[in-house]
């Protein structure tokens, strides 16, 4: 009973020592996503055809990318493209006809609901 | 009662040089503030009022994966200066002139020039830098315009786990500099004992955080206005975060 009292704290105290430990999560919920972590937001690029896809989470959650922008910079063997990336329905935003190489470097800078908080991350596609 | 006496005399000068000291190595670098980059005004633990102190921000900067500038400005938030760009950069600069520094012979520093404080110990005019690599190194970290002085990684990467080695070069206007004293964290370990460059302008450090590290070097150069300054401290900050684990 005692070491099984001991198993029960000793498991519980790894648990509470993982989720303090950080937020988010590194594993793309979207075939061919790359998750990119600031803080507490999750930004999965999706090259799909047709475009490139951003999902959003913030703690965790899907936030709601209605009313947002995200601006989208692709360097590739020594071309910059940029594209503006708007709302496509849920945590989604959707910037058509772009393509991203492979060996490409990516920037994403979102700007939240009040048009002035801006947050990016930065993607090295494999 | 007399030694009691210059026990504690001596204690204050002591703690009155400490603070002095600590004054003159005041510093500007990038942090993340509540997921945003913000330049930060400060030594140690003490992040102080930035907003007071944007006149004397000369420049601030972005620049892409490429190393081509991004229309970049500091935007007033509250008591934080953000860094507000027109895209996501990879790398942000900033310069700060905070004026000429006199020690009067009583050890107290005052905002003024020889000129004004003939007796002065020691006038200075002192310019920060500051350089944040955003998220990963991917390649050399190029010199910067306005960076007068500027720490440079060698490798063109950064370790990607704390008290790993990280060969740096310090450079004054391209030109390596021997003697900058070289500290690895301007923020968790501000009185460390620096470490000197090498004549090759060389140093190498431990990098001391999983998490922001600020690592500073600091180099007197020649005065340009010998009426008003005896010499130009530069303080040169490189910034960057190692990640944390994923949940």
């Amino acid at each position: 009973m005692k070491r099984l009292l001991l198993i029960v704290l000793l498991s519980s105290l790894a648990l509470l020592a993982q989720h303090a430990r950080a937020h988010g999560n590194l594993q793309p919920d979207h075939p061919g996503g790359i998750v990119h972590l600031v803080g507490d937001l999750s930004f999965e690029l999706v090259p799909v055809a047709g475009g490139v896809e951003l999902y959003v989470e913030e703690d965790n959650e899907d936030l709601p990318s209605e009313g947002m922008t995200a601006k989208l910079t692709i360097i590739a063997g020594g071309a910059k493209s940029e594209a503006v990336m708007t709302p496509a329905g849920g945590n989604k935003l959707f910037a058509k006809g772009v393509k991203i190489p492979r060996g490409a470097k990516v920037a994403v800078l979102l700007t939240r609901k009040d048009k002035v908080t801006k947050i990016g991350a930065n993607f090295a596609v494999k | 009662m007399k030694i009691t006496n210059s026990l504690a005399l001596g204690m204050v000068l002591i703690a009155g040089w400490m603070v002095t000291t600590a004054a003159s190595a005041h510093g500007i670098w990038f942090a993340q503030r509540s997921t945003q980059l913000a330049l930060i005004y400060g030594v140690g633990a003490d992040d102080l009022d930035a907003v007071k102190r944007l006149p004397l921000v000369k420049s601030i900067a972005g620049y892409d994966a490429a190393g081509a500038a991004i229309p970049t400005r500091l935007r007033i938030a509250g008591p934080l200066l953000l860094v507000d760009a027109d895209s996501q950069p990879s790398v942000v600069a900033a310069v700060l002139f905070n004026g000429i520094w006199s020690k009067t012979p009583e050890g107290e520093w005052v905002k003024k020039g020889r000129d004004e404080v003939p007796k002065a110990t020691t006038s200075e005019k002192n310019f920060k830098y500051a350089v944040h690599i955003v998220g990963a190194l991917n390649g050399p970290l190029p010199l910067l315009p306005e960076q007068t002085l500027q720490i440079i990684p060698v490798d063109g990467k950064l370790p990607l786990e704390m008290g790993k080695s990280l060969k740096l070069r310090v450079l004054h206007r391209g030109k390596p500099v021997a003697g900058a004293k070289v500290l690895a964290d301007l923020v968790n370990d501000p009185d460390a004992t620096p470490v000197k460059t090498a004549a090759d302008g060389m140093v190498t450090i431990n990098v001391r955080n999983q998490g922001l590290n600020v690592v500073t070097a600091i180099w007197d150069g020649p005065t340009d206005e010998p009426t008003k300054s005896d010499k130009i401290e530069h303080l040169a900050t490189l910034s960057f975060v190692l990640p944390h684990a994923p949940e």
